[in-house]
């Protein structure tokens, strides 16, 4: 693993640049889409399992339980329709939302991981038809904003597992990030040039989180996350007097995942991310502010060959999520979502492909709405072939 | 299901992965505030005045009649009657034929006009060629031609047909009983000079060749019988073709006084405008500009000749030296309506948007230039900013954005 380690680093530090999660236009306003890092596995079961899964980067002590090192890497295919006052239209992209590699320390109960993921993404490109009065004479003008980009996650976790039924596992997570925001205007009548203009918005911040996993019986496991992510600091082309700070969450989540048979695996989960610390700092600098956020979600798996587990296991899930930056003032949206998937395993369990297809709906209490077909694709890499 | 079929399976939800990767499309309507963080984008508009007494007129970019725009011709187009004078390169009195200087008979002679431009509505002109001393030169004024055009120099002319359009070639020809007026005296040493002139019914003008309208340029042949023993037509059956030394034209029109209120463009010595402008720092750092209109207010009503277009062209400087500036691209044209005191107004965006460069940014000047430059019949008159109507003034009119805050979130 030493060996392994400079590999690691520079996977991460390449990935960092590049990834980005699934937008939505509900990313807009505030800080961005919040990216949930989960496994196509926990996405296929709606996040219900993201606490236990050690392939998510949500909880540090999911990492108790690995039995070597494993790497992980997902895609995600995003098909939506977007529909507002302005009409509607379709989009769809493609994103690396995470990537993972973790291993247990021979010998010691002990394992450790990195991870770097989205953690707001600020993809989107907007587009707007208007007539103003320029010069006496009413011009048609056509607006594109478009932005890529948006901040990354890379968390350094330790797992502790002081029994085999309990363990604890700390994190420290580095926030940091380039959005690359471009606006564009043209003007009906010739006369007048286009007018093209970008930037550089930049953040940085350091988080902590600490997570639990407890094993009850051999039927019950509960997780518990207390996280605090600490403050960002914005600023806009380098330029000093454009920063700007932002309080970040508190996050406490909990899960309890359940097996009334051997064929029959069942999750459930709930989340608080405390957004409304950030409400002030962003209505400061003339954004529509930020509210608290609640997830929960439930989901199960059921395997079909107790001989082989993973060949094709089904897997489903619900989710619903409030999501913490509105694009009108105090109207924050919700996002509902439900999944199903499944996965294999190759090459006596050195690889495994998980899959799952999320079919998502969001909306606020104003004229925004958004339809989404997600597909998320897990590869996992076990080169010492042992099986999950 | 079997390790291979997994294999394909997996190598196939790759490959659709891939393809659906590839189409990404992002770009969605938009509805204001809601999805506009950081705001609408804020145009505005300004007017910059041209700095006072830091305008003028500048002459002697052309030498008369021999740009491209050839020579004018007129019989009281604008109240002018105007001749334009062709003197050609001296025809030899001999040519070596096998290394041998030959004497020659003239056999004919054809002189060849373009005509450039015309009034497709003026009907019935006659196009004349006048000969003139062989000693006419560029100091030639309208006071010592126009006495030599009378029908006792008249050697041909031709009325140009209706149906006519510009670039026709005329061609006069001499021979037999007609070669003796297109004889060059000993004294002469070969040089023939011609004047070229128009009348008719109505007071129109017509633009023809000169010696800087390539292809149009006036041509004098001479078509020859060397005295040579051999009776290869070849070679005794010869053609000197000779092209103009001198091409330019006068005018009865005398020069208006100069008047420093007026910036006057187009003459004959291709009279071109330079005008100075303000460059406030907020438009030079972080404007955004979306369009800049230079505009002039004609001093009287714009004149030319019907069909023969006139532009207006603007062009910035790279260097500020007054007079011989050295001058940049083409920023903005703009053509001119015969009979109209309406503002005259021209996009310069391109040239204004190089006064923002961060290296070596253009001074704002502008250079105003009339083309076609040197013969065309429009001269027009814009006042100056010595005006004491600042309305009148030239000014540039700037439509700009205000940089955006893409940090609002």
């Amino acid at each position: 693993m030493r060996r392994l380690l400079p590999i690691v680093l520079a996977s991460v530090t390449m990935f960092s640049a590049s990834l980005s999660a699934q937008s939505s236009q509900f990313g807009i306003r505030g800080l961005g889409y919040p990216n949930s890092p989960h496994s196509a596995r926990a996405r296929a079961m709606g996040g219900s399992t993201g606490l236990f899964d050690a392939e998510s980067a949500l909880n540090p002590a999911s990492l108790a339980y690995l039995t070597e090192m494993t790497a992980g890497f997902s895609i995600l295919n995003d098909r939506r329709t977007v529909d507002g006052p302005a009409g509607s239209g379709d989009v769809r992209s493609m994103r690396f939302p995470l990537f993972s590699i973790a291993s247990p320390v021979r010998r010691a109960p002990v394992a450790f991981g990195i991870s770097v993921s989205t953690y707001l993404a600020r993809d989107f490109s907007v587009a707007f038809r208007d007539t103003i009065d320029i010069r006496g004479a009413p011009t048609e003008t056509l607006d594109t904003l478009t932005s890529q980009g948006g901040l990354n996650d890379l968390r350094a976790a330790v797992v502790w597992r002081i029994d085999p039924r309990f363990a604890v596992g700390v994190a420290i997570h580095a926030f940091t990030g380039v959005e690359r925001i471009s606006r564009s205007r043209w003007f009906q009548d010739t006369g007048y040039v286009s007018i093209q203009e970008s930037s550089e918005v930049s953040a940085a911040g350091v988080g902590f989180d600490i997570g639990v996993v407890k094993r009850l019986s051999t039927r019950l496991t509960l997780a518990g996350l207390l996280r605090s992510d600490g403050h960002l600091t914005y600023r806009r082309d380098s330029l000093t007097a454009t920063e700007f700070p932002v309080d970040l969450p508190v996050t406490l989540a909990v899960g309890v995942q359940y097996r009334p048979s051997a064929h029959l695996l069942l999750a459930s989960h709930a989340k608080w991310q405390g957004w409304g610390s950030a409400d002030g700092d962003l209505r400061a600098v003339g954004g529509t502010g930020a509210s608290d956020a609640w997830e929960a979600g439930f989901g199960g798996e059921f395997i079909r060959h107790l001989d082989r587990p993973t060949k094709l296991p089904i897997r489903f899930g619900v989710r619903h999520t409030t999501l913490p930056f509105s694009l009108t003032a105090g109207d924050p949206p919700s996002e509902t979502a439900a999944s199903f998937g499944t996965g294999l395993t190759f090459r006596e369990g050195m690889g495994a492909l998980d899959a799952s297809l999320e079919r998502v709906w969001r909306a606020d209490n104003a004229d925004f709405r958004e339809q989404a077909w997600l597909f998320a694709l897990t590869a996992t890499l076990r080169p010492n072939r042992r099986s999950r | 299901m079997n390790l291979r079929l997994a294999y394909r399976l997996s190598a196939t939800l790759g490959a659709l992965l891939l393809a659906a990767g590839c189409q990404e499309q992002l770009t969605a309507p938009g509805s204001c505030p809601a999805t506009c963080p950081g705001g609408t984008p804020v145009l505005r508009d300004t007017v910059l005045d041209a700095l006072v007494g830091a305008d003028s007129t500048h002459t002697g970019y052309i030498l008369r009649g021999a740009s491209q725009a050839g020579m004018r011709v007129a019989n009281g187009l604008v109240g002018a009657t105007q001749y334009g004078v062709v003197r050609f390169i001296r025809r030899p009195d001999s040519i070596f034929v096998r290394d041998t200087g030959r004497t020659y008979t003239v056999d004919s002679v054809a002189l060849e006009v373009t005509l450039l431009a015309r009034d497709t509505t003026a009907s019935g002109i006659l196009l004349a060629l006048h000969r003139l001393p062989a000693t006419t030169d560029s100091s030639a004024t309208f006071a010592a031609i126009d006495p030599l055009v009378v029908p006792g120099t008249l050697v041909d002319s031709s009325t140009i047909a209706d149906s006519v359009r510009p670039a026709l070639k005329y061609r006069f020809l001499f021979q037999g009983d007609t070669l003796a007026l297109m004889d060059i005296p000993a004294l002469d040493s070969g040089a023939l000079a011609v004047a070229v002139a128009i009348s008719g019914g109505t007071a129109t003008g017509v633009r023809i060749g000169g010696i800087g309208s390539g292809g149009a340029v006036p041509i004098f042949r001479s078509y020859i019988t060397v005295n040579v023993p051999d009776t290869a037509t070849s070679v005794k059956k010869q053609t000197i073709v000779r092209g103009p030394v001198l091409t330019t034209f006068v005018s009865s029109a005398t020069g208006a006084a100069p008047d420093t209120t007026i910036l006057a463009l187009g003459t004959g010595d291709g009279a071109r405008a330079l005008i100075r402008f303000p460059w406030p720092v907020y438009l030079r750092d972080s404007a955004l500009l979306a369009r800049a209109t230079l505009e002039l207010v004609p001093a009287a009503a714009i004149q030319g000749l019907p069909g023969d277009s006139a532009f207006v062209n603007v062009r910035g400087v790279r260097v500020d030296f007054g007079a011989k500036s050295p001058v940049g691209g083409l920023a903005g044209t703009e053509g001119l309506a015969f009979g109209s005191v309406d503002t005259v107004r021209i996009d310069v965006i391109s040239e204004i948007q190089n006064w923002q460069l961060d290296r070596l940014p253009h001074p704002p000047v502008l250079f105003v230039i009339l083309t076609p430059e040197g013969a065309s019949f429009t001269e027009p008159r814009f006042y100056s900013t010595r005006e004491p109507t600042a309305a009148r003034r030239p000014r540039l009119r700037i439509t700009y954005q205000l940089p955006f805050d893409f940090e609002r979130p």
